[in-house]
């Protein structure tokens, strides 16, 4: 008993931090609840006031009955879900359709063979070199992906809801000291698992997951289907492209990953496609790969200086049907052209630069 | 220390009513919502409740009475799961087996505790946490010292029945 109430002991005084530092919305809190009350108290005696003057009306003229409301309850808002900002200095990544926020000196995909302590966001890592690297004790990792990163046996799970939609959130401690966080959002498959040296930071990392149907930089979630180009396209996109948005969807029919390209990126990816041969990349032999049915790897979001977004779909990683094409027009790619489009989401792919 | 106003007393005392309220209820937002709650209804009470002896005691009393008769709010959206083999012994198996030591033991323990009647969590909590002998517990709660102490015996029960293996392998 002794060594059971000595654990007690340790187990209460190892939680103690879990509150510090929140005394001071106490007396705040405390105020606007006693407030509220007393709003609260006012409103239901007048409620009860006006339900006892209405029943006495209702009895007085009983033919009359209610009168309808005549405005009616308020429908669901339109419009795209609403994000709200991320802390400063922080920013948000997207993947299977979950954006979270991190910190913004974090890099991405520093993980897995050769991964140092570097502080990272995981996702849609691709193809990527396989050894064993032993994660870094003191590493901030938030990953996302369509399965558990680590199983959690029983540890107390607490049923939430992210957008409506059910999920799971575990918190707990990592034996050497971090704080390790997952979400799970099975009905979904996707998952994030966050471990931090930080309390606050794993809490603000979970606690910032929203669910989209298009995420932030403004790639949907599922695979968009090829389209033809609006009327009146000349080229291949926009004279004076502005800007470049990548939703990269590999050979898989949810968002992997997706950026904003730089604008030293978008001349560079701009004067590539205007280089381009037209027509599509000649085909592999299909003795070196096995072909799915070709599935565009990438979706660009080009707009023009005139306000007008063209898509783009970018097929790379196949044997067959390779190019980059807006529904209507094909240029093949190279691997410079697809070095400016993944390079900036630093997610690792495959591509065959046979000519 | 004599606090004069009530922000005095939560500035120096606030840090410690909301660990004790984390003790009883074991999440931060219950813990915030817990004292928050006390903390409303002593504001038109205060001056009668400073010139106790110890205001802090009153303070904890009300929170433990509120907690034992506390239902949780639907607003707090995280409620634990019912799964009955939650934290047993898998857990801590699992917490041997990777090599968890302390951490792992003290969370097995703390999820264990989230699985005690309230009553029973209250008694451990004022005990070891607060170390207050049996007869102030008693006086707390308003009953019987013999009703403490089969409170606490059946909660350290309880909990040795799950938790032996911690015991004698990840204690220190």
């Amino acid at each position: 008993v002794n060594e059971l109430e000595t654990l007690l002991r340790d187990t209460f005084r190892d939680r103690e931090h879990v509150v510090a530092g929140d005394k001071t919305r106490l007396l705040p809190a405390a105020r606007a609840r006693r407030t509220r009350g007393r709003i609260g108290a006012v409103g239901t005696s007048l409620a009860v006031a006006a339900l006892v003057g209405a029943i006495t009306l209702a009895v007085a003229y009983p033919g009359r009955g209610w009168a309808p409301d005549p405005v009616g309850p308020a429908g669901p808002s339109g419009g795209g879900l609403s994000l709200p900002p991320p802390p400063p200095d922080w920013v948000r990544y997207s993947s299977l359709g979950l954006v979270i926020a991190v910190p913004g000196r974090w890099a991405i995909n520093n993980y897995g063979c050769g991964m140092d302590g570097t502080p990272s966001i995981v996702r849609a890592m691709g193809a990527a070199r396989q050894c064993l690297t032993p994660e870094p004790t003191t590493k901030n990792v938030a990953i996302i992906g369509p399965s558990p990163d680590r199983a959690y046996g029983d540890l107390l799970r607490y049923r939430v809801s992210i957008d409506g939609v059910p999920a799971s959130r575990i918190e707990w401690r990592l034996p050497d000291g971090r704080y390790a966080g997952s979400l799970a959002i099975a009905s979904r498959q996707i998952y994030l698992d966050v471990r931090t040296t930080d309390e606050a930071a794993r809490q603000t990392i979970l606690d910032s997951a929203h669910l989209v149907d298009v995420d932030h930089v403004g790639c949907p979630t599922a695979r968009p289907p090829v389209t033809p180009p609006a009327p009146g396209m000349a080229g291949l996109i926009p004279a004076s492209p502005t800007s470049v948005q990548v939703c990269y969807y590999g050979q898989r029919e949810r968002l992997q990953a997706s950026t904003d390209l730089s604008a030293g990126d978008v001349a560079r990816l701009s004067a590539e496609i205007d280089a381009a041969v037209p027509g599509r990349n000649p085909d592999v032999s299909p003795d070196e790969c096995i072909s799915p049915p070709p599935q565009p790897d990438v979706v660009l979001h080009v707009n023009g200086s005139d306000g007008r977004t063209t898509p783009l779909w970018m097929t790379f990683a196949d044997c067959t049907g390779r190019g980059l094409d807006n529904g209507a027009m094909v240029v093949r790619i190279s691997s410079a052209m697809i070095g400016a489009v993944m390079g900036p989401l630093q997610t690792g792919y495959s591509y065959n630069p046979v000519d | 220390l004599d606090p004069t106003t009530i922000e005095d007393f939560v500035a120096a005392r606030g840090d410690a009513m909301l660990r004790f309220a984390l003790m009883l209820c074991g999440d931060r937002p219950g813990a915030e919502d817990l004292t928050q709650s006390v903390l409303a209804r002593a504001l038109p009470r205060w001056s009668r409740i400073a010139t106790m002896e110890r205001p802090e005691a009153y303070l904890k009393k009300m929170i433990v009475n509120e907690y034992l008769r506390w239902r949780r709010r639907l607003w707090h959206g995280e409620l634990p799961t019912p799964d009955p083999d939650l934290a047993s012994a898998s857990a801590v198996a699992a917490a041997r087996l990777d090599g968890a030591g302390d951490h792992a033991s003290r969370d097995a323990a703390w999820a264990l505790l989230a699985r005690l009647p309230r009553q029973q969590r209250t008694v451990l909590v004022l005990r070891y946490y607060e170390d207050l002998p049996d007869a102030e517990i008693a006086a707390v709660l308003g009953c019987q010292e013999s009703t403490v102490r089969s409170n606490a015996t059946r909660a350290l029960a309880s909990l040795r029945s799950v938790l032996p293996t911690v015991e004698r392998e990840t204690l220190p």
